[in-house]
């Protein structure tokens, strides 16, 4: 599962998710993408089961590409602990996700392909998803 | 080239609520901008404006409501709502004829690789150029035959052939080409490094690594 490899601090405070995603909004690497539409934290389980359902279905054939990283840690505290003594220790790992947000890029099958594959790859996820294709002058 | 006529209206009111209010009403603002010219703030209709946009390489002339001056222009900018993809906003670049411009031209490909019939993917890795021609020359797209291409090959900016107008990329620089797919190269090499990352149970920290040595 992704997760970053060297990080500064082991444990990080919530954050807020306001407003949409500035960047990484636009297809760039593939011909089709995924885009959410809502915003959620995305863990390394989601985008693996995603990325599975996906590459299972185009089998041979089309590149996928991740366009997020799950490099927020969270942190749980053991069951049946009393408050206080200090934060718990880090579980899973997220990605912050903004409305907008292109998660997955795919290239090199059909578009019927990409649309099935980007669907079942949506239903691993906990947000409303929709299926896009790159926008360029000229074609 | 053909040149796209676009009727335009000019814009008296500016700010952030007045585009909003224009956006409401069906309309795009716009901007128009040339050297040694004043700025022209523009409103245009945004399911005309949607419907041509896909057109839209090469010169554009605008027509001005209410003004019989036309400007020659090319488009320099679209930017989109991150959630909607609806246009929010345009720029146009003032244009002279007899001045060499540059401009972005996309890069079609003609054919179906051989590579790619047998099993292999096609990597397109830049979709457009940067050139540097006359208005009047600008190419509508850069046509790429790659039905010759077998896996491992790839084509560079080098390899583009354009008439009237000089390629300002890096000659060197891919510009796609045919991968083996996984399915040739095994799903064996990839469940293996899967494994290995699944090995790793916690990052390492950069900061308790340099405490523990003060």
């Amino acid at each position: 599962m992704l997760m970053p490899r060297r990080v500064k601090y082991r444990k990080q405070q919530r954050g807020k998710m306001k407003g949409k995603a500035q960047r990484g909004n636009t297809v760039a690497f593939g011909q089709y993408g995924l885009k959410a539409l809502e915003p959620h934290w995305i863990t390394s389980r989601q985008i693996e089961a995603a990325r599975v359902a996906m590459t299972r279905y185009i089998r041979r054939g089309g590149k996928v590409w991740i366009r997020i990283f799950p490099d927020k840690p969270v942190t749980k505290k053991p069951a049946e602990t009393r408050m206080g003594k200090g934060k718990g220790s880090p579980e899973y790992w997220v990605a912050v996700v903004k409305p907008g947000r292109i998660l997955f890029e795919i290239e090199g099958v059909p578009e019927e392909v990409a649309k099935e594959a980007m669907r079942l790859a949506s239903h691993k996820l906990p947000i409303k998803t929709k299926f896009v294709t790159r926008q360029e002058v000229g074609e | 080239m053909a040149e796209f006529v676009l009727k335009v209206k000019e814009r008296t009111e500016l700010g952030k609520g007045a585009t909003r209010r224009a956006r409401k009403e069906g309309y795009v603002p716009a901007e128009y901008y040339a050297p040694q010219e004043k700025n022209l703030h523009l409103l245009i209709n945004a399911k005309e404006l949607d419907s041509q946009i896909s057109q839209m390489h090469g010169l554009v002339e605008l027509e001005i409501e209410g003004k019989k001056k036309k400007v020659l222009c090319v488009l320099k900018d679209v930017q989109r709502s991150p959630v909607t993809e609806e246009i929010i906003h345009v720029d146009f670049q003032g244009v002279k004829r007899g001045k060499k411009l540059t401009v972005s031209v996309p890069v079609v490909l003609v054919g179906t690789a051989a590579g790619v019939k047998a099993g292999g993917i096609l990597e397109h890795i830049i979709r457009e150029v940067r050139v540097e021609c006359m208005p009047k020359d600008i190419p509508e797209k850069i046509e790429l035959d790659i039905t010759n291409l077998n896996i491992g090959d790839a084509l560079h900016v080098k390899d583009l052939k354009v008439e009237n107008a000089r390629i300002l990329d890096d000659p060197e620089e891919t510009i796609l080409l045919i991968e083996r797919s996984r399915a040739a190269m095994g799903a064996e090499a990839e469940e293996a490094a899967g494994e290995v990352e699944e090995e790793i149970s916690e990052p390492e920290v950069i900061t308790a690594k340099s405490q523990e040595e003060e």
